[in-house]
């Protein structure tokens, strides 16, 4: 028992230290995804089947793609071709363009499940496309894929460890530092899970809360 | 660029020997996951309050951790306890640990889409209780759950790429080992996503053709 809180005494700092980086990179990639990917959902709206097929290439060979290897491809490839990126940076554009293409796919199944009747009723009543899309689309999408948005989030947290690879300094790589430095393996382990759990499970209670949120302001 | 171009070509075969394995990997923890996930949805479906409460937790804390850390845990956890665990075991062991708790849920899913008449019909006709999960419930919860099969086969496909970390020779090391040999990291792990791309494309037809012949929809 000594030996245990001797050892979160010593080690704690660093462990949220990597803790923190996880939260901030996370927050950029996330955030970063979800926007990119909104970007690359508006542009597949463009009806030419030249970019339809672009959007097709582009979203399956993401999914398609180890996040592992994205990386390897940005952090040692990048170089060679003049995109010299810190790992810090790799990782949050891994992130990025790992997490775009689920996003984007979500948004489009949301986009596709919203009745026609409900648009064309819109356009009946001659409100405007501006009106349709604000007032109508995006309300519906949003509690539509709210849990969708949320667990693709979670996913891309637990995907950050790999970021430890590139040497990134997030929790997984100061764990395996840890170990390194102290041979004691069981407890690092047990607090980055800890951790890790605990980051999921707010990102989880978040999504919960704000899905009631929207769902209570629903407007039909 | 010519000579770059051999270079790619003579270590071509010794990166597509990682495809077995990166296949055999996944398969195995597929396959030794969906007996642990079924399990895991059996503890959740009893009575036995504790069962339930393990399954849970079990779930719980293999899907709120990185599968990642899930990995070097089961490798070098035994290890520093004195039980040592070969890499390829242990690659297999995590995965299909991991992938056990996702398919638990994918089985729950399944389960709740049955009607309930469907056993009380199997009581009223005397057959047993075992012998309806069996015969009745399992084959049309796999029916049911064939999609999101094939959909987290490509996952932990996907995720498979980190067991190179603990130094099984998948497609991902080969890959390492040849950029480390040739320098050209460019051109190898365009390959290697290539090759990961396909073999996941190859994974999502074969897929379709299943659900396809066995749909619950086309009866």
């Amino acid at each position: 028992m000594m030996n245990l809180i001797h050892f979160y005494m010593e080690n704690g700092a660093d462990l949220l230290q990597g803790f923190w980086y996880t939260i901030q990179l996370c927050f950029l990639g996330v955030l970063g995804a979800a926007i990119f990917g909104a970007i690359i959902f508006l542009l597949s709206t463009i009806k030419l089947t030249f970019v339809t097929w672009l959007y097709r290439l582009y979203v399956d060979s993401v999914r398609g793609i180890p996040l592992l290897i994205l990386l390897f491809l940005l952090y040692f490839a990048g170089p060679r071709v003049g995109l010299l990126l810190s790992a810090y940076m790799c990782g949050v554009v891994g992130i990025i363009v790992y997490g775009s293409a689920y996003f984007s796919e979500i948004y489009r199944a949301g986009y596709a499940s919203i009745p026609t009747g409900q648009i064309e009723a819109a356009r009946c009543l001659g409100i405007g496309r501006r009106h349709i899309l604000f007032r109508i689309r995006l309300p519906y999408m949003s509690s539509l894929l709210l849990p969708q948005v949320t667990n693709q989030a979670i996913v891309l947290i637990k995907e950050s460890a790999v970021l430890s690879v590139i040497t990134v300094h997030e929790l997984t790589f100061v764990t395996g530092d840890i170990i390194n430095r102290t041979y004691e393996v069981v407890l690092p382990y047990v607090a980055a899970g800890l951790l890790y759990w605990i980051f999921v499970q707010a990102v989880d209670t978040i999504g919960q809360f704000a899905e009631r949120f929207t769902h209570s302001s629903r407007i039909y | 660029m010519i000579s770059s171009y051999e270079a790619v070509l003579s270590h071509l075969p010794f990166l597509l020997m990682g495809i077995p394995v990166t296949l055999g990997v996944s398969l195995t923890a597929i396959v030794l996951g969906s007996i642990g996930g079924m399990l895991l949805n059996l503890m959740m479906l009893t009575r036995n309050r504790s069962g339930r409460y393990l399954a849970r937790a079990y779930i719980s804390i293999f899907r709120g951790t990185p599968v990642l850390l899930q990995l070097l845990v089961v490798y070098y956890v035994p290890g520093s306890m004195g039980f040592d665990i070969k890499p390829f075991p242990a690659a297999m062991l995590a995965l299909a640990l991991n992938t056990a708790a996702y398919q638990a849920e994918i089985y729950r899913g399944g389960f709740s889409l049955i009607p309930k008449g469907h056993m009380e019909a199997a009581k009223v006709l005397g057959i047993s209780h075992t012998q309806a999960f069996l015969r009745i419930q399992v084959p049309q919860v796999y029916r049911l759950v064939m999609p999101s099969l094939f959909n987290e086969l490509i996952l932990v496909l996907k995720a498979s790429s980190l067991v190179s970390i603990i130094s099984v020779v998948d497609l991902t090391r080969r890959a390492q080992e040849i950029v480390s040999a040739t320098q050209l990291p460019i051109e190898i792990y365009i390959i290697t996503g290539i090759i990961y791309i396909l073999i996941n494309m190859a994974i999502a037809r074969i897929g379709l053709r299943i659900e396809k012949t066995m749909g619950v929809y086309n009866r």
